[in-house]
Order: structure tokens, then sequence, then C-alpha cells
């Protein structure tokens, strides 16, 4: 109970380690600056670990009700704690105070009052565990990784600020919160996107990235109003009770316009489609930021967001169906478009993409304990992954074509060696972790409480892209490790030094063990992850209760059309990567329209120039024809006019001393006649006649 | 001096006589261009001022006017300093008193 | 005094009356000589005819100090000054700077004759509608004789007025005293340094 009131350190160490590098990295020194940011990272996960963690895995938060500065919650309505709140302050407060009858009515009207807290339950403390350790492992990586570079200390205060803003994410106690977070690591993901500035690519990307997430933003925000609007409140804790007893909100426009608002902002950080596109791009950024930011931990803000708020979302079933087919029609899109990429980053982008949108898939299906598994056993393998491809570019001088690689595999042992345990789990190897969370995503799936078309139509589409991932993984695989030298001339490939390999070999481990985490019903039923966020979960939603887990023959079935995903992308990839054969290449040429499409990224990137940038450049140039003939022509007609008014009215300027002196003159005769006229002159009589008479 | 009450021309008269004086002097200002003489003019400008003053003063009984004539002798006598002083300055410039010459500020 | 004077006479006639004609006469005269003499020092020495003129008038008027200061400054320091920068100049033997003839300066003389006909001819018709009959103050001549009627509200209200005018003439002098000095500084050739 006392740890959780030490629950702020866990973010504000992060912070710490931002202010120090990013205010006093230039004198620090390359070491201090790599003690620090490594050190709060350290401090931060056995903190987590052990302040955190411990209690509320262990289910001894104790009874419901305040415990000192700590809120006790239970959500689950068991009469068993179950969530953790933790007010620091009150942030926003606006509206009648607590108590008082709201003017306007309304079931939930009532004073806006929005703390700066966390909320830390089973869910939260997942989150934290997977950022705080992989970030930790990423930092003692990068700390080898980019000891040449000159913004050593800009990278790590940016990398520390954006685990601090990562944590406010997860561990946010509200709506509001998990905003604040959100912008936050959208911030640091342009920055550390454009971190290599003084290049033409990194900071478009980082534009890219940003601009692209102001989408999504504006979805979050509009659907956060409308939150506040119906529920009043955007307080996990009063929220979600709310939502959960809202008897006519289910299934109505309402419910479903909120729904997708919310999943518009996931899209954008999560990069499903039609937002997708960023992600691709954002590899411009150090490979260390790739692995952490872009696969293991920002991306899936998104996944976060949905199982925040099942609630909501199950309140919609149409909604969580959108967001199955637009997670799994981005999974076999991205997975397509990585079939015939040659970037090492970007084969690894768009599988990053697809495996979102399995996650996607699942927690539209309702599979929510499946797409938080997926989400950790993928920032396991993918962390992996990004780690081992920065290896390669390090030990061959920043290369990334993997047409300029092959034969690796005696070079470079022990990155041969993750990579492989990498690339297994991913495409699903039995017993890895991949294979135990992508199977279960398969199997809620099938058991999904929609149709029976829709479900196996979900269920085909994902098998298929498992097919895809095993393949195009397989090629990069092979690719990159076996066969004959393809390395430009000059380059002597190395192996990493240990300082990357460690963290390498650690997330290797969790790659192969990851699985444990939620084992499948056919091994055993203690199910460690379902356990935990069992509380988040709305149990009464209409998603859940009609979820059946598939059974028997057809779990048997599931299961074996899996390995023979996995079987048939493997063997493709090693008949024609392996040896070296021509049928790619005949079947590009074969299929050049369907191979451009591809390697063409669908073109979207394209569409989205002709439907979105070329009208808004075109109202710019009009817009700015606008200002140079309209604005700036009143402008000049003004100095044109002066200028004329200049070039008469100089002429009455002669310099002449006695041109002026006949104006003085004239004047002074033509004021004496007025005077001598009419009312001037009978007053000026009077005056004579009143001094004479 | 003179017997006190001795019959005068009309303050009229003289008024009319100050007018004639200074238009002379102003039509001297406006056509000549010897700075001198400009000078000149202007001094007899101030000149027939004086007489007006003197005839009024006469007219309304008032000391004043009188006074302002010796004013006016005085700020005559410091233009006549100055302007004199703007002559010669001008005569080094362009080597003559010619006003026509003096035309730098021309717009 | 006044058996000095033969009775009898016409208005006109009355010796005052005819001096002021007289000296009237002489100073527009004189002033005409001034605007249209060609020569420098001829416009000066008309001048100073022109300010004696003035000077009697005022003599007849019976503002004797004043008649006086008038002789002093303006025919005595004021010509001298004139005359002074003639010589010092030598305008008398440059070509002469009368009123030359021109388009731009037909219009200026026309116009400049026109502007003054027509101040003339209002200040007159105003003066003629005040009639000539307008008899003096009731300020006796005899007060108006004596020097202390000027000077009393010289010294008493118009003091500070008084002081000023030695202050400008100060200034004046200072003034002239620094354009006229010529500046080494500037037209020394930069090798004489």
């Amino acid at each position: 109970m006392s740890g959780l009131s030490w629950l702020w350190l866990v973010p504000a160490l992060p912070f710490v380690g931002f202010l120090l590098n990013g205010l006093l990295g230039r004198r620090l020194g390359r070491g201090m600056v790599r003690a620090v940011a490594c050190g709060v990272m350290l401090a931060a996960a056995l903190v987590t670990s052990f302040l955190v963690a411990l209690p509320i895995l262990g289910g001894n938060l104790g009874d419901p009700g305040e415990h000192g500065s700590v809120t006790v919650h239970d959500m689950n309505r068991d009469g068993v704690g179950d969530a953790a709140e933790i007010v620091l302050w009150q942030w926003i407060e606006a509206g009648a105070k607590q108590g008082q009858a709201p003017a306007g009515g309304g079931q939930f009207l009532s004073a806006l009052s929005i703390p700066f807290g966390f909320h830390v339950d089973g869910l939260t403390v997942v989150m934290m565990l997977v950022i705080t350790w992989i970030g930790f492992l990423i930092h003692v990586y990068a700390s080898s990784y980019m000891w040449d570079d000159d913004g050593y200390w800009r990278f790590f205060a940016y990398l520390n600020l954006f685990v601090s803003m990562m944590l406010i994410l997860v561990m946010g106690s509200s709506f509001v919160m998990m905003f604040v977070g959100w912008e936050g690591v959208g911030l640091c993901s342009y920055l550390l996107i454009g971190f290599y500035f003084k290049q033409e690519v990194p900071p478009t990307a980082g534009m890219k990235a940003f601009l692209v997430n102001r989408v999504g933003d504006f979805g979050f925000l509009l659907g956060m109003l409308l939150l506040m609007l119906t529920f009043g409140s955007l307080r996990y804790s009063e929220l979600i009770p709310r939502v959960e007893a809202a008897g006519g909100y289910v299934g109505t426009n309402l419910a479903l316009l909120t729904a997708l608002l919310l999943f518009v902002g996931a899209c954008g950080k999560s990069a499903q489609l039609p937002l997708h596109v960023w992600l691709p791009d954002a590899m411009a950024g150090p490979t260390p930021v790739s692995a952490l930011i872009h696969a293991a931990t920002m991306v899936t803000a998104g996944v976060y967001l949905v199982i925040r708020g099942n609630a909501i979302f199950q309140a919609s079933p149409t909604a969580s169906l959108v967001i199955a087919v637009v997670g799994v029609a981005t999974a076999l899109l991205a997975a397509t478009i990585a079939l015939v990429q040659n970037d090492l980053k970007k084969i690894l982008a768009y599988s990053t993409v697809s495996q979102l949108g399995y996650m996607f898939l699942a927690v539209g299906t309702g599979a929510y304990v499946a797409g938080l598994f997926h989400l950790v056993t993928h920032a396991f393998f993918k962390a992996l992954l990004f780690l081992g491809a920065g290896s390669v570019s390090h030990g061959l001088h920043g290369e990334l074509d993997i047409r300029k690689m092959g034969g690796l595999k005696k070079v470079m042992p022990h990155t041969h060696r993750v990579m492989l345990v990498a690339t297994l789990a991913i495409a699903g190897f039995p017993g890895l972790s991949g294979f135990f969370s992508k199977d279960e995503i398969l199997a809620s799936a099938v058991g999904s409480a929609f149709g029976p078309s829709v479900v196996w139509a979900l269920w085909g589409a994902g098998i298929l892209t498992a097919v895809l991932t095993s393949f195009y993984m397989f090629r990069l695989y092979f690719r990159t490790f076996s066969g004959e030298p393809r390395w430009s001339d000059g380059v002597h490939a190395h192996e990493s030094p240990w300082l990357m390999l460690g963290p390498l070999y650690v997330l290797a481990f969790l790659s192969v063990v990851g699985g444990f985490l939620n084992l499948p019903h056919y091994i055993t039923h203690t199910r460690f992850l379902e356990a935990v966020i069992s509380p988040c979960l709305c149990h009464a939603g209409a998603l859940l209760t009609e979820f059946h887990v598939p059974h028997g023959l057809l779990e048997a079935a599931l299961v074996a059309a899996a390995v023979g995903a996995f079987a048939l992308g493997l063997f493709l990839a090693w008949s024609w990567y392996a040896k070296g054969s021509e049928t790619p290449q005949r079947l590009a040429e074969r299929h050049s329209t369907i191979h451009g499409l591809l390697s063409g990224k669908w073109r979207i990137d394209e569409i989205y120039a002709a439907l979105f940038v070329e009208p808004f450049r075109r109202l710019c140039d009009w817009a700015s024809s606008f200002d140079r003939w309209v604005v700036d022509g009143l402008v000049e007609l003004t100095g044109i006019g002066t200028t004329l008014a200049g070039e008469i009215f100089r002429h009455v300027s002669s310099g002449r001393v006695r041109t002026y002196a006949l104006a003085v003159f004239i004047g002074a005769v033509g004021l004496t006649l007025w005077l001598m006229s009419g009312r001037g002159i009978s007053q000026l009589l009077g005056y004579f006649t009143a001094a004479i008479g | 001096m003179f017997p006190a009450e001795l019959p005068l021309l009309p303050a009229p008269a003289m008024l009319t006589l100050a007018l004639a004086l200074f238009c002379v002097g102003a039509c001297g200002v406006l056509l000549r261009r010897n700075a001198i003489i400009v000078f000149a003019c202007i001094e007899m400008m101030m000149n027939s001022a004086n007489l007006a003053f003197v005839t009024m003063a006469d007219v309304w009984g008032q000391a004043e006017g009188r006074l302002f004539v010796f004013f006016i002798i005085i700020v005559a006598a410091a233009e006549a300093a100055v302007g004199l002083g703007i002559v010669i300055a001008l005569h080094r410039l362009h080597g003559s008193v010619d006003l026509d010459r003096a035309s730098l500020m021309r717009g | 005094m006044s058996d000095f004077i033969p009775q009898g006479l016409p208005y006109l006639l009355q010796p005052t009356v005819l001096f002021q004609v007289l000296f009237g006469l002489l100073a527009l005269g004189s002033a005409l000589a001034v605007v249209t003499r060609r020569n420098p020092v001829a416009a000066v020495a008309w001048l100073v005819v022109h300010f004696v003129a003035t000077a009697a008038l005022y003599l007849l008027m019976n503002a004797q100090f004043l008649a006086m200061v008038q002789v002093l400054v303006y025919a005595g320091a004021i010509i001298v000054l004139f005359l002074f920068v003639i010589m010092l100049l030598q305008v008398d033997q440059q070509p002469s700077l009368g009123a030359e003839s021109g388009a731009g300066r037909k219009v200026l003389v026309i116009a400049a004759s026109l502007a003054f006909v027509g101040l003339f001819i209002s200040m007159a018709s105003c003066a003629c509608r005040m009639g000539f009959d307008i008899p003096s103050s009731g300020v006796p001549a005899s007060t108006r004789d004596t020097i202390q009627w000027l000077v009393r509200p010289l010294f008493e209200e118009h003091l500070v007025a008084f002081e000023l005018s030695s202050i400008l003439l100060v200034a004046a002098m200072a003034g002239v005293l620094v354009f006229t000095t010529r500046r080494q500084a500037v037209t020394a050739e930069p090798g004489d340094a």
C-alpha cells in the first residue's frame, strides 16, 4: 500500500533524466549522460516492479476506499479492490462545486473536475513494465549505438522525455491525462524522427508523422468531448462505471460516434488505415527510436486506448466491427507491401503496421486479452528485430538495403542468433511467444460475436496475413544472413559490442518465453494476463457475453492452420531466397503491375497527395496570389498615390525664396480681404467706431 | 518743441501712407533679386508698420502703440544683423547675392 | 506759443500739415527709389532719405524719442551695416540684379501688382469709411510729449519683454558670428594638416 504513494516517481524519474540531460547534457560528457539516462530508466523500472507491480499483480490492494493518499477502487464490483488511484493535485476545475445541484439538469452533468493523478490497475502495470524494462534495455543498447553521434545528450534527453510521457499516457487517471501523454509522445516522436535534422528526409518525415497524428488527435479530442457531454466525467473511476451502468446507451448512434471518434485517434497513433502512412517514413529516425517508439511502445497506445475504454467500445458492436475490419485490412495491406520492400527497416516498419493491425483485429472482436498479449510479445520480438537491424547496419557502416547484405551468419554470429529467434517468434514458430499470441487472436476472431461469414472472413484475412508474415520475415532473414556476401566495396562487416548484444539476448529470451504469460486453454488454465486485466474489462459488454472460445476439433484445426501458415511462408521464402532462385525476379517481371503497386505502397501516398496535399497547395497558391496582388496591391497603391502626389506637389516647392514670399503675401492679402468684406469689415468697423465713439 | 495743439493730418491719411509704403516695400521684396535690396525693402515694410503704430497710438491714446515701435526697431536691428550675415554666407556659397541661385531646397 | 502760427490759413496750408504732406511724399518717393534703383549703393542712399523722412513724420506727431531712435538705429547703425556689407562683397561691381523680364517674371509682377492693388484698395476704402475727421485721443499733446508717458509702461508692465529683447540681440549677434565665421577645418585641404 505504502509503495503506491510513490507512484509518481515512475514518470518523474525519466523526467528528471530529461531535465538533467536536456539542460546540462552538453557539459556532463557522454559517460555522465549515459549514466543519467540509463540510471533513471533502471530506477523507474525497479520502482515499477517492486513498488507498483507487486501489490497490484499480487492482488493485495486492500479493501475499496481511501488509504491515505491512495484511493482503491473496485472497478469490477466484486467487492475486491482492483485499481488504485492517486491524485497529486486538482488540475482543471470549473463549474459548480461538488455536491451542488447543476443548474442545467441532465443526468451526469456536474462540475468539471480533472485531477492530475494516476490510475493503476493490471492493464496499467503490464504497460508500465513493458515500457520501463524494454525502455531500459533500449537505453542501454542506444548508449553504445549512438556513442559517436554529436547529439548524444540531446538524444537521451528526448528519449527520457518520451518514456516519461509514455508513462503518463498509460498511468493517467483520466482521458485528459492520457491526452497529455498522447501529445507528449507525439512531440518526442516528432523530435526523434527528425533527430538527424541536418539531413533532408528526417525532418520531413517527422513533420509528416506530426501532421497525420493531428488528424487522429482531432478525432480523439472530439470523442473525449462527447464522452464529457454524455457522462460528465473523463476520470476512469467515474466514467467507466457510468458507461457500464447507462442502460439505453448501448447500440445508439451516439455510442457508435463516440467509439469511432476515439478509434480515429487510435488509428493516428497506431498507424492503422487510412492514417498508417507516417510510420514507414518514421524509420528515418535512429534505430533505437524505431525500436522503442515505433515498434514497442508508442504505436501501441491506440491498442491501449481501446482496451482502456473497452466499455465504450463494447457499447457499440458496430464500432468494434469497424475496428476489427480496419485492423485486419491494415494487417493484410501492410504485409503485402512488406513482401517487396528492400530496406531492412522499411520491411520491419510495415511488419509493425501489420502486427498492429492484428492487435486491432483482436480488440475489435472483443479479445482484449489477446490484443494486450500480442502487444506485449510484439514489443519483445519487434524491439529485438529493430535492435538487431540496428546491429546489422552498425556492422555494415549504416547499410540498410537487404540486396547488399547476405552471408552475415558467420560475421555476426550473435546478431544472427537473436535475429533468428525474433524471426521465428514473429513468424509463429510453435512454442515461441508470437505463435501463442497470434494464435489466440485468430482463434478469438473465429469465436467472436459477429455472424459466421464475417467471422470467417476476418479469420481468412488473418491467416493469409500470417502466411505473408512468415514469408517476408524469412525473406528478410535469408537475404540478410545466408547466401553469399553482397556487401558494397570497402565494407568490413563486424560484430557489435557487448553493450549492444546484451539487451539483444535479454529480448531474445523474452521473445522465447513471452508466450508463457498467457498460454492457451489447451495447455493450461492459469492464464496470467487474463487474470491480470480481467478487472479492467466490462464483462457485461455485448462482445464479451457472446464470446465463444473455440474448443475441441475446431481449436485443433485452427492451431494446425496457424502452424501450416508458418510452414508455408517459411518454405516459400526458403525455396526462393535461401538458394538464390530466379523465381522472385520472374514473378516480378510477369506481374509487373502488381509488383509496382506493392513496391509503390499501393500508391496511398500519391492518392493523399492528389486528394489533400495538392488542393491545399492550390488553395495556398490562391491565397498567396491574393496576398500578392490584392493585399500587397493595396499597400503599393498607397505608395504609388503618395509618390504621385509628391510628383505633383514638388513643383510647388521650387526652392525660390521669392515664390514662397509671394505665397505668403497672397495669403496675407486674402486674409485681409476676407476681414474687410462682409462680417469681417462690419466687425472691424465696429471696433473702430467703438474705439472712436 | 512744437505747439501742443497744432492741426495734423487725420489718422486715416497717415494709415494710407503707411499702407502705400508697405506695398512699395512688398513689391521690392517680390520683384528684386538682389538680396541686399530685398533686405532694405523688408526694413521699409517694418518702418511702415511703425508709422501705423504711432498713428494709432495717438488715436487711442495708448503708450503701448509707441512702445511697440521701440521693440520693432530692436527686432529690426537684430534681423538686419542676421539677414546681412545670411547675405554674406550666401555670397560665400554662390559668389553672388542673387536670391534665385539659392534654390538648393528645390523639390 | 500758438501766436507763432499765423491764423486763418487754410487747413492744408497750416505749416504742420504742409510738412506732414511734404515728408510723406518724400518717404513715398524715396521708397520707390529704393525699389527701382539698380545700383545697391544708390538704393541704400535712398533708404537713408526714407528713414529720415519717416523720422520727421514722427517728430511732427510729437514722438520725439522715436524720431531720435529712428535716426540713430535705422539711419545710422543699420544703414552703415548695409553699406559695409555692400563694400565687403563688392556687389556694386557685379552685373545688375534688377527686376528682369521673362515669362515667369511677368506673371510674378502681374500677380504681385494685382495683389497689392487689391490690398491697397480694400484698406483705403476701409480707411475712407472711417472718415477723415477722427479726432485725436483725449491724451493731450503735452502728455504725449513727455518721455515718461512712453517709458513708464516700458519699465513697469513690459519690463520682461524689454529684458528679453536684450537676449534677442545677444542671440542674434552670436548667431551671426557662428554662420559668418569661415570654418577652417571644412575648407582646409587634407594635405595641410
